[in-house]
């Protein structure tokens, strides 16, 4: 809303220097067709709507600024202020139609990414349901085994309380599995949330790194994060960039984790370049090879014994619903580098 | 039970659902055995106690169900049993047709997987018996000289000794005693025992 406001307050201000300007230069000089940089600045605030009452404005401020220009009087003519006043129009009629031109398949354009981000999680139905009924059934089932074991120990004669103790406790375990499943799956659901907000990426990203702070220590993984000099503001949901955030964190530091792993560095970098703010975020585990690097955000991939294979597709999903993008790529000598872009907010970023 | 615990092969590649089932095995009298992939399993010498195997169908590595092909081919009959998460009615008949003790899907009551060991493990009980009764057979006939072979095989085909002297040209007193010995190496007191034992074995093997 404010960034409308401004945008209006920006229209009125230039309109009323350029009916002036109009006003006191001599009408040979086509100074109305200044008039096309004010639909120009209505553009930025994005609807149709608002193209079209500014470039109206406009054509009825050239009008005016014409019919002055001839004393008021409607039966004097001005042969070359008459052609300026229709190039004049004819410029401002066109710039207004291109705009809304413009808006429109922008809106289009991001309706259909969100559609695509959406029909992406909806991929396909019966993946889903195979995945979790396996991922689901497999430590329901180890539960319901462990506790008929342990009720056999019991029944024993005499009774083996450790061995039956044992069970239970594996059962507990199994059922806390089962839990982290359903836990994961419910995030899927989050991820069309709406909600928007401006917030620095490296504020985000240190507390990221508190939360996964236990995981990193115990890993014995070390940490660089370099954040570009002037703080890069990014518009978006918290939550769910956060949620993308540990998400990539978290594969970086379990690829890191096998016993052979000798160096567990881990790098993030950020930078704000040509409108979007960029992360990266680098391990140097054992990387992926070329042809798994674009399928690893596909969902039900996965190339660990354990997990759905959701988490980077929901990145991704993430990350598009943002009009953004996340892609993976080699890190040298090893590992790999997953680059997170995400629109900066409109707001000038300030130096630090 | 014998002296033996009864052996069942796991090979799951969810350790909790292998430790879940160690337990439940042990607690009926088992010993168990966890994989984590065929190819573990493969690269483990069996012991020769009763045994079978219970194979989860989804596994990342080689496919289950081929790999129960291939024990066929190797004369491998170890009673396999299969478990898993998905109902899939084409694999389950293909597993079945290749002689698979049962198809459980998960989650499975304790009693039906207790059930398809029992049997599978009855099963290959009962087979290493009969291949130690054939083997014992085999070394019986092996130890019988050429005319205790002639004769044990008139005997079979219900021919007196009388009638066997006169075939030979023998002493019906020689008849008589080359059988009684054949009798004894072949550990059989009657002649209908010695017509089962021999039955399907080759009296005289080629050299």
């Amino acid at each position: 809303m404010a960034k409308r406001r401004s945008v209006w307050f920006l229209f009125c201000a230039a309109a009323v220097a350029i009916f002036i300007l109009d006003a006191i230069t001599s009408v040979d000089i086509p100074i109305s067709v200044l008039y096309v940089t004010l639909i120009m600045i209505v553009m930025r605030s994005g609807t149709a709507r608002d193209i079209l009452i500014a470039g109206m404005t406009c054509c009825f401020l050239t009008i005016v600024s014409y019919w002055k220009g001839t004393g008021f009087n409607l039966t004097k003519f001005n042969e070359a202020g008459l052609t300026d006043v229709f190039i004049s129009l004819f410029a401002i009629a066109s710039v207004t139609y291109l705009s809304i031109k413009v808006v429109q398949s922008e809106s289009s354009m991001r309706k259909a990414r969100d559609q695509a981000a959406r029909t992406m999680l909806n991929v396909s139905i019966n993946e889903l349901a195979t995945s979790v009924v396996h991922e689901i059934n497999q430590p329901i089932g180890a539960a319901a085994i462990n506790v008929a074991a342990a009720r056999r120990w019991l029944d024993m004669n005499p009774a083996n309380f450790r061995e039956a103790r044992a069970a239970i406790d594996a059962a507990g375990r199994n059922t806390e599995h089962a839990e982290r499943v359903i836990q994961g799956l419910r995030r899927l659901s989050t991820v069309s949330s709406t909600d928007r907000n401006v917030f620095d990426i490296a504020d985000l990203i240190r507390e990221t790194l508190a939360l996964l702070s236990d995981e990193i220590e115990q890993r014995r993984i070390r940490v660089s994060a370099r954040f570009s000099s002037n703080s890069v503001l990014v518009d978006g949901d918290r939550t769910l960039i956060q949620q993308l955030l540990i998400n990539v964190i978290n594969n970086a530091i379990e690829a890191m984790s096998h016993d052979g792993s000798e160096n567990r560095d881990l790098t993030i970098l950020t930078d704000a370049a040509e409108g979007s703010a960029s992360i990266e975020i680098q391990d140097t585990g054992p990387g992926i090879s070329s042809e798994h690097l674009e399928q690893i955000f596909d969902p039900f991939y996965t190339t660990k014994a354990r997990g759905l294979g959701i988490g980077l597709a929901i990145s991704r999903s993430i990350a598009l619903s943002h009009g953004g993008s996340i892609k993976a790529s080699h890190n040298k000598p090893t590992g790999t580098i997953i680059t997170i872009r995400l629109p900066l907010s409109a707001r000038p970023s300030q130096p630090r | 039970m014998t002296a033996v615990a009864p052996l069942v092969y796991i090979v799951d590649d969810d350790i909790a659902f292998r430790e879940a089932i160690d337990s439940l095995l042990r607690s009926t009298g088992y010993k168990a055995l966890g994989f984590a992939s065929v190819d573990e399993f493969v690269k483990h010498s069996r012991a020769a106690t009763p045994s079978c195997l219970l194979l989860d169908v989804r596994m990342p590595g080689r496919n289950p169900l081929d790999f129960q092909l291939e024990l066929h081919e190797n004369q491998d009959n170890i009673p396999v049993i299969f478990i898993t998460g998905h109902g899939d009615v084409p694999m389950s008949v293909r597993a079945m047709k290749n002689g698979a003790i049962s198809f459980l899907l998960k989650p499975f009551r304790e009693q039906d997987l207790l059930d398809a060991i029992r049997d599978g493990i009855d099963q290959d009980r009962s087979r290493r018996q009969d291949e130690q009764s054939a083997a014992d057979v085999h070394a019986c006939v092996s130890s019988l000289s050429q005319r205790e072979r002639q004769i044990l095989s008139y005997v079979c085909s219900g021919r007196m000794n009388r009638e066997i002297a006169k075939e030979l040209g023998l002493q019906e007193i020689t008849v008589k005693v080359h059988r009684a010995n054949a009798m004894r190496k072949m550990k059989t007191r009657s002649v209908a025992e010695l017509v089962r034992k021999t039955r399907g074995i080759d009296l005289f093997p080629a050299k």
